[in-house]
């Protein structure tokens, strides 16, 4: 079951680093030799993750990027060194940009680290500014 | 205040030169104290030397120049006073004591006591002298300045210094009864104007720890009093010793200002003392006026006297550290409770009633993800930044297709969103790199293991591959 599994998602299991390649003739359950496993950097992978791996893949079979948990600690690591710091200023258009990029993610609501991307800060509804000196739309000026 | 400033300067060369008599005066005096009782010898004498320095320094009103001289007299004084009183003749003695008794309630018992009116006001809380010997003595301390001047005829100028400088702050203190428990300091302010009010001060310092202490224990007594005696007793002694001082009433006048000015500025320091009174509680009597001395110096200037009193008695060293923390605490407490009036008025109506802030994770996303949708990161409209670490957006909300009146206010976190949009665009694009087996796997163990086999055989098999 789980050959079937691998077979299926080849591509997956390719992008995750582990090479593994089908061979027809064997009988079913034989059929898969692992050629490659991921490396990046210090962070060592072992069966261990392709386990993982193949177990995610079971229960996302429609996921295009799955990925085991040591793989995503390192690219939470990578994502937050390479994104904005707090304490830059923005200009608008970075900050635009920001926003707009919220907008094609998966899951916009919380960083990789569990921290909140955004909250609702307040409405603003009927918000009347101070208009006690406004007489007919137009501001009465005392004594003129 | 710099109307009070001028009048002081003004009154002090007015009295310049009668200082400076005064300073030439006032060795006759020590000379005849000494004569009348030798043990006196080493109260006064010390304060000889200073003089000649201190007229130079008199010119400089701020308190804390003249503090370090004011004190170190003071000091000497305190046991040397006593003796002589012991020494000095018994009839007075008892009248000092009387007085003194008055002069715990009512610093202006100087005043008082050249009259005959205050004596009889005593008697009243006469019962309180018996009761109480260290609050005698060290008032009676006051009276010596007075009581030996009448046996010495000669110095009458020197008399009327006093008074003069006394009078003033008997008037502020019968005007203000409330401020009773200063007046210790309102003597010694006045009394640095001229090295003969210093010399005062050095005995009338001795008085400051006694009212301190009647403070303390007497504060009953010092209630029983009825402040219409008091006036009564001073207006008396104020219309005596304006006929004496006849020629220098202009001086007295200003001494009046300046005197009051000095008050406002020695009134915390005053309190300090009180308080330190209050803890030293059964202390050593001999402590009491050294304790009570010391905050002063303190507060208002470090100096050689501060010094030499920390050298001398490092024993009391703790007592100073204590009345600095009393003082403020009160204080502290006081304005705190203002603040926090002052301040729930202010921010009530800032605050937006009916919103929970602290909500959990997992419900205020819920809570976005219902009324947000990735489509609205697009129509947000940027305010700006915030605190660096922020953007403000704003979004009208969109109610069946159409465009309301109000508007949504979200906050980002500029890094997490960043971090999270990188993040997933690493974990989309990124393909790992690959580390070539030597010898490739059967992955068919392997599978087998993990389906069939617990994991104690799998990690074996690791253990093989690796």
């Amino acid at each position: 079951m789980e050959e079937s599994i691998v077979l299926d998602h080849l591509d997956v299991f390719k992008l995750n680093g582990f090479d593994i390649r089908p061979s027809l003739d064997e009988s079913p359950g034989k059929r898969c030799y692992l050629h490659a496993i991921p490396m990046s950097g210090n962070t060592v992978f072992s069966l261990s993750d392709l386990e993982e791996l193949i177990h995610l893949v079971q229960l996302h079979p429609d996921k295009k990027s799955v990925r085991c948990s040591k793989a995503r600690a390192m690219f939470a690591m990578r994502a937050c060194r390479s994104s904005i710091m707090i304490g830059k200023a923005l200009s608008g258009k970075m900050m635009e940009k920001v926003v707009r990029n919220l907008g094609g993610l998966d899951k916009p609501w919380s960083c990789p680290h569990g921290r909140p991307t955004m909250r609702h800060l307040t409405e603003l509804g009927g918000w009347t500014s101070w208009d006690e000196d406004m007489v007919d739309g137009q501001i009465a000026i005392p004594g003129v | 205040m710099q109307d009070q400033l001028t009048q002081f300067y003004d009154s002090f060369q007015h009295t310049l030169p009668l200082r400076q008599f005064l300073t030439s005066s006032q060795p006759r005096r020590t000379e005849r104290i000494k004569a009348e009782s030798p043990e006196s010898e080493q109260g006064i004498q010390p304060l000889s030397p200073e003089e000649p320095s201190s007229s130079d320094q008199d010119t400089e009103f701020p308190p804390s120049s003249a503090t370090p001289r004011r004190q170190r007299p003071a000091l000497i004084d305190v046991s040397s006073v006593e003796r002589t009183i012991s020494t000095v003749t018994g009839d007075f003695r008892e009248r000092l004591a009387t007085y003194a008794l008055d002069a715990t309630e009512e610093p202006r018992s100087l005043g008082a006591s050249l009259t005959p009116v205050p004596e009889i006001t005593i008697s009243q809380s006469s019962p309180r002298l018996k009761t109480r010997d260290l609050v005698e003595e060290e008032s009676s301390d006051d009276e010596i300045l007075e009581e030996p001047r009448p046996q010495l005829a000669q110095v009458q100028t020197v008399k009327r210094s006093i008074r003069t400088v006394i009078t003033p702050s008997q008037l502020e203190m019968y005007t203000a009864p409330a401020k009773r428990s200063r007046t210790g300091d309102e003597e010694g302010e006045g009394q640095r104007r001229s090295l003969f009010q210093r010399t005062l001060q050095d005995y009338l310092r001795t008085p400051g720890p006694s009212e301190g202490k009647s403070l303390q224990n007497d504060s009953e007594e010092m209630d029983i009093l009825p402040a219409e005696q008091v006036a009564d007793v001073l207006a008396a002694a104020e219309g005596q010793e304006e006929i004496i001082d006849e020629d220098e009433d202009g001086v007295l006048l200003d001494g009046e200002e300046t005197e009051a000015q000095a008050e406002d500025q020695n009134i915390s320091q005053m309190e300090e003392v009180a308080d330190t009174v209050e803890e030293e509680g059964n202390q050593d009597e001999e402590i009491q006026p050294n304790v009570i001395e010391e905050p002063e110096p303190i507060s208002s200037k470090p100096g050689k006297s501060e010094r030499n009193l920390f050298k001398s008695r490092q024993k009391n060293a703790v007592h100073n550290l204590q009345t600095a923390s009393t003082v403020s605490l009160s204080d502290i407490r006081n304005q705190f409770h203002s603040l926090r009036h002052a301040r729930t008025p202010a921010t009530q109506p800032g605050t937006i009633p009916g919103k929970e802030y602290a909500i959990s994770n997992e419900k205020a996303e819920e809570r976005l993800s219902l009324t947000v949708s990735k489509e609205d990161f697009s129509r947000m409209r940027i305010v700006g930044q915030f605190n660096l670490g922020f953007i403000i957006a704003v979004r009208d909300r969109l109610e069946n297709g159409e465009h309301n009146d109000v508007e949504d206010v979200f906050i980002i976190d500029q890094h997490a969103s960043d971090e999270k949009y990188n993040f997933e665009r690493l974990q989309a694009e990124t393909v790992m790199q690959v580390q070539t087996l030597a010898r490739y796997f059967h992955l068919h163990r392997y599978m087998g293991l993990t389906i069939d086999r617990n994991n104690w055989n799998l990690l074996r098999w690791r253990n093989r591959l690796f």
